[in-house]
């Protein structure tokens, strides 16, 4: 069984971020648009990370000695679902500050932190994560781009793909296998730190189907690395992407997603007046988001504590994913009961955008249905 | 003594009713009440100038809850809740509820399938009364007397409700339980039925429910706060969290039934005895439609965003 959810509240030097936050944003606006700001955690910007990286906010609960801020996970908590509910930009440093950075800390070696680790708190230095292959998405160990040891380091071959930002990136924390056949499994397989400046990387944008690129396809031909470029142990390399896996569940940015029109929506319905179909849909929406923040934190705790509760992330993600999904689903029907809604644009083009999107929120870090079979085992079905 | 160590010792008493209920033709209902009487737990959350055991109600939430998650024939929970809303309610330890609007001297529970009360707290156009109760037929209960004025000035289909959604919480724990254990016994093409994926999906999606619901009761507890005239409701945390228990009665349940096959309808298996409770308790005091709609009504009049609307009356 899964341990059932204790509830937590904010330590008051954490809800005392709050205010900052929202100061901060009110000098350095996110788009008025709301379309604009429902690209959520997609949203790139390099002089609002670098604002928000001297700010402290970026790389916040790492420790001083490599630029953090040595924050507290609530207090990072806070910052977070602030920037998230206003729909600031966030997508620049947001793998960096939430994945690659903690990865370096606990694996890394002492140069590369103290090289990479400053910079990413400063909001100057971006991260994309290299897992999916054109052949390797869910059944992620069957990852085939290789890495072979030569005299200079290692020497990488291969293809990633749906790499999020890494046309706008620095590096890339690959995972490659390094020993062993495509049948190992989840044997021989290492994390690389892949500078992406170098010669023998070719990266080709995929356009999604709103319009924008944030995906890509990232072309390796004999890429040279330095033996420096190998994060942690070789052949460990599940095990670290499994740990980092679990910071990138649960948090504040999988439940906030679709906020934006949520936002816009009840904005709308304060103007025009609703009726009991609508109030009802606002009042369950509003009270499911009270209970999944409640379960992300609790979630946030239990990290705060030293723990690594993958499967209650695990959990908390998919109830949170769901709950974006359904925000475009709920509002398209109770919308389209009214026929003024139609004049309003900003509304309409929210929610087209935030309904042809969101399909990815359960795609993206893991499928639903993997996370389902790992909550089914978390729960002792074997 | 700890939050757990209450629980310890009263959860043995509360299974014990609830298996003489089941299996008894004859189940001594006043007598049972007397026992839990006895065991002092009914003044779990009374101040300790009254006798009680001081617990704030999100303490005391491990106990209500247990009170579900045993399909506690007695309303242990509701009863709890009015004495520490009201301290004078507690002084002849009888067992209340909770009750819908009377007619021709008849009045009904928000629980309907309770066997034995003694006093329903009313709500009516001049307050709350307190009415004496006897014989129920079919959930209509008997009114003895003329209604005596109440002092409280608590919402009580609100508080009516938060009992019975936690002890909801409590048999959606339960129910899952059951179904993970069966999913792991019964044996279907040579293996566990909990090896096959689509009972797996079913299953975590069922987590999912009963995990809220869990969340939600904690959230409704810390709404509930105690001060030493009685509890003040924080009205729409209660009631997001009670549509949020609400709605997961459902869907757990048609999940529970799936997994279970035909032995979950039998009289006989026990299942039936938390299914029975969660479809009834979804209804009563009002289905999740009417918490929520009041909670959106709220939203709409605040003029804060709904995040924050979450973090000021929700959270």
């Amino acid at each position: 069984m899964i341990p059932w959810p204790q509830r937590q509240t904010l330590p008051a030097s954490a809800e005392a971020l709050r205010d900052e936050v929202r100061d901060f944003l009110a000098a350095h606006p996110p788009a008025p648009a709301a379309d604009i700001r429902a690209r959520s955690w997609m949203g790139f910007d390099a002089d609002f990370s670098r604002a928000l990286g001297q700010r402290g906010w970026v790389g916040l609960s790492l420790p001083r000695e490599y630029g953090g801020a040595g924050g507290s996970a609530f207090e990072r908590f806070v910052v977070l679902e602030e920037l998230l509910a206003a729909g600031a930009p966030v997508s620049a440093h947001w793998i960096a500050d939430r994945q690659s950075a903690p990865l370096l800390l606990r694996y890394g070696s002492e140069s590369l932190r103290q090289e990479l680790l400053p910079r990413i708190c400063a909001g100057e230095v971006y991260f994309c994560i290299g897992m999916s292959e054109p052949g390797a998405g869910s059944d992620l160990a069957s990852v085939s781009t290789r890495a072979t040891r030569n005299d200079q380091g290692w020497l990488l071959n291969g293809s990633k793909l749906w790499t999020t930002n890494a046309d706008r990136c620095h590096y890339m924390i690959a995972l490659v296998r390094t020993s062993g056949q495509h049948g190992d499994r989840q044997q021989g397989l290492s994390q690389m730190l892949v500078d992406l400046s170098l010669p023998g990387i070719t990266v080709r944008p995929i356009r999604d189907l709103a319009g924008d690129a944030h995906f890509n396809e990232v072309f390796f031909d004999n890429v040279q690395l330095t033996e420096e470029a190998l994060i942690g142990a070789e052949g460990d390399g599940w095990q670290q992407v499994t740990a980092e896996l679990a910071f990138e569940r649960s948090g504040p940015e999988r439940i906030m997603s679709s906020i934006a029109l949520l936002e816009c929506w009840c904005a709308w319905l304060r103007r025009s007046g609703g009726g009991s179909a609508d109030r009802r849909a606002l009042g369950e929406l509003a009270s499911r988001l009270a209970v999944l923040r409640s379960m992300s934190l609790a979630i946030t705790a239990q990290l705060e504590q030293g723990e690594s509760p993958v499967i209650p992330a695990a959990l908390v993600k998919d109830l949170g994913t769901g709950f974006e999904q359904d925000i475009p689903d709920t509002l398209a029907d109770v919308i389209g009961r009214h026929d003024d809604a139609f004049a309003d644009e900003e509304l309409m083009r929210t929610l087209a955008y935030t309904a042809m999107v969101c399909p990815i929120y359960s795609l993206r870090g893991g499928t639903r249905e993997i996370l389902r079979g790992l909550i089914a085992r978390g729960m002792g079905l074997r | 003594m700890s939050d757990s160590l209450f629980l310890d010792s009263i959860k043995p008493l509360f299974a014990d009713i609830s298996e003489r209920f089941s299996g008894e033709s004859q189940f001594d209902a006043a007598g049972a009440w007397s026992e839990l009487v006895a065991t002092g737990f009914l003044r779990l959350m009374l101040p300790e100038q009254d006798e009680g055991a001081g617990l704030d109600v999100t303490e005391g939430l491990p106990v209500l809850m247990a009170a579900g998650y045993c399909a506690l024939p007695l309303p242990y929970a509701e009863t709890a809740l009015l004495y520490a809303a009201q301290p004078t309610l507690a002084a002849d330890d009888q067992a209340l509820a909770v009750g819908l609007s009377t007619t021709a001297g008849r009045a009904k529970a928000l629980r309907q399938d309770l066997p034995y009360l003694q006093a329903l707290l009313l709500d009516t156009a001049g307050g709350a009364e307190r009415a004496a109760v006897s014989d129920s037929d079919s959930g209509n209960w008997t009114l003895q007397g003329i209604p005596s004025p109440c002092e409280t000035t608590i919402n009580l289909q609100l508080l009516g409700t938060a009992a019975e959604c936690l002890q909801l919480a409590g048999a959606l724990q339960r129910v899952l339980e059951l179904t993970v254990d069966y999913a792991n016994t019964r044996q279907q093409f040579g293996r566990p039925i909990g090896k096959y994926q689509a009972l797996q999906q079913q299953i975590s999606v069922m987590t999912g429910h009963c995990h809220s619901a869990v969340m939600a009761a904690q959230l409704a507890a810390s709404g509930m706060q105690r001060s030493d005239t009685g509890l003040s409701l924080d009205h729409h945390r209660v009631a997001a969290a009670c549509g949020m228990i609400k709605a997961a009665c459902q869907p757990v349940v048609s999940t529970a039934h799936a997994v279970h096959g035909a032995i979950g309808v039998t009289e006989e298996y026990e299942l039936h005895h938390y299914t029975r409770r969660l479809l009834a308790g979804r209804v009563a005091g009002g289905s999740e439609s009417r918490w929520f709609e009041q909670v959106g009504q709220a939203c709409l009049d605040s003029d804060a965003s709904v995040f924050d609307f979450t973090l000021a009356s929700l959270s």
